[in-house]
């Protein structure tokens, strides 16, 4: 159960970017810069620990002009930059403040001939506590089968 | 229930049919099983036999009425449901819901392949 443990818990990707790790840095912690690879916008003049910063989606689609907004906690020049959010689509309507938040954090990594960039969710496992710790376990036929595809998924994703 | 609202999950090539309820943002999921009576409720539940109001209270502390409180929470989040058996009513679980809580770390998953590929692209163009 330890993988499916850990995958309700985590999201992760990486990419490899053909730059320095300064230049990486400055796109993901400028917040002009990060607006413009996130698809968002902001009155916010900067990403500092601690900062409640709202944002809105400038992405294409139905969600454009959604509110959202991060609070930051870790800026560790060049090497992580983490902040806490609700994930997912925001309703303007709805109450976020009972829902558990996660953490993302970016990390920073030399690689050759640039940077590896890793992006983490956490936090997951607050959502989905009840499931992970017993009803996962349960035997039944339809459990079981969800548990095969979340397997499954996290296998190929992970 | 949530008539008006978008539905979810996100436009991202993913879609989750419901035929009976409206889908509800996973929000409403998250909350509902973010209390520890509920998830009680819930783990009773997931055993598969449907159980009656009374059956759900046995060997707890709740009342009939606080059971029958946190069940119509549950059916709001689409995640309990109740049927009829001639007077009885009983409650089960509705498993499609944790096909949608995948669903929706998938869409995350979807949403950072992204946003870090757009990152990527921003910063190997070369500086203008």
């Amino acid at each position: 159960m330890s993988s499916l443990n850990q995958s309700l818990n985590h999201i992760q990707r990486s990419t490899f970017i053909r730059a320095p790790r300064s230049r990486v840095w400055r796109a993901l912690t400028d917040i002009s810069e990060f607006c413009r690879w996130f698809s968002a916008e902001t009155d916010e003049p900067a990403f500092r620990p601690g900062a409640h910063i709202r944002l809105r989606s400038t992405y294409p689609g139905p969600y454009y002009g959604m509110q959202f907004s991060v609070d930051v906690a870790e800026i560790v020049p060049e090497q992580t930059f983490s902040w806490r959010w609700h994930p997912g689509v925001k309703l303007a309507e709805e109450d976020l403040s009972q829902e558990p938040a996660t953490l993302v954090t970016f990390r920073l990594e030399n690689a050759e001939g640039g940077t590896l960039v890793t992006v983490t969710e956490t936090g997951f496992d607050q959502l989905f506590a009840s499931r992970r710790a017993r009803v996962f376990e349960e035997n039944d036929g339809g459990w079981k089968t969800q548990m095969a595809a979340l397997e499954r998924h996290f296998g190929e994703t992970l | 229930m949530a008539a008006g609202r978008p539905r979810w999950p996100p436009s991202n090539g993913i879609s989750v049919k419901r035929s009976d309820t409206h889908t509800e943002a996973p929000s409403a999921l998250f909350a509902a099983l973010g209390d520890p009576t509920r998830l009680r409720l819930v783990i009773r539940l997931s055993r598969g036999e449907p159980l009656s109001i009374t059956e759900l209270a046995s060997g707890t502390k709740m009342t009939r009425q606080a059971v029958t409180k946190h069940l119509h929470v549950l059916a709001g989040a689409g995640v309990a449901a109740a049927s009829r058996r001639g007077r009885e009513q009983r409650w089960s679980l509705d498993h499609r819901q944790l096909a949608q809580a995948r669903l929706f770390l998938d869409s995350i998953a979807q949403q950072w392949d992204g946003a870090l590929a757009r990152l990527k692209a921003a910063v190997e163009e070369p500086e203008r």
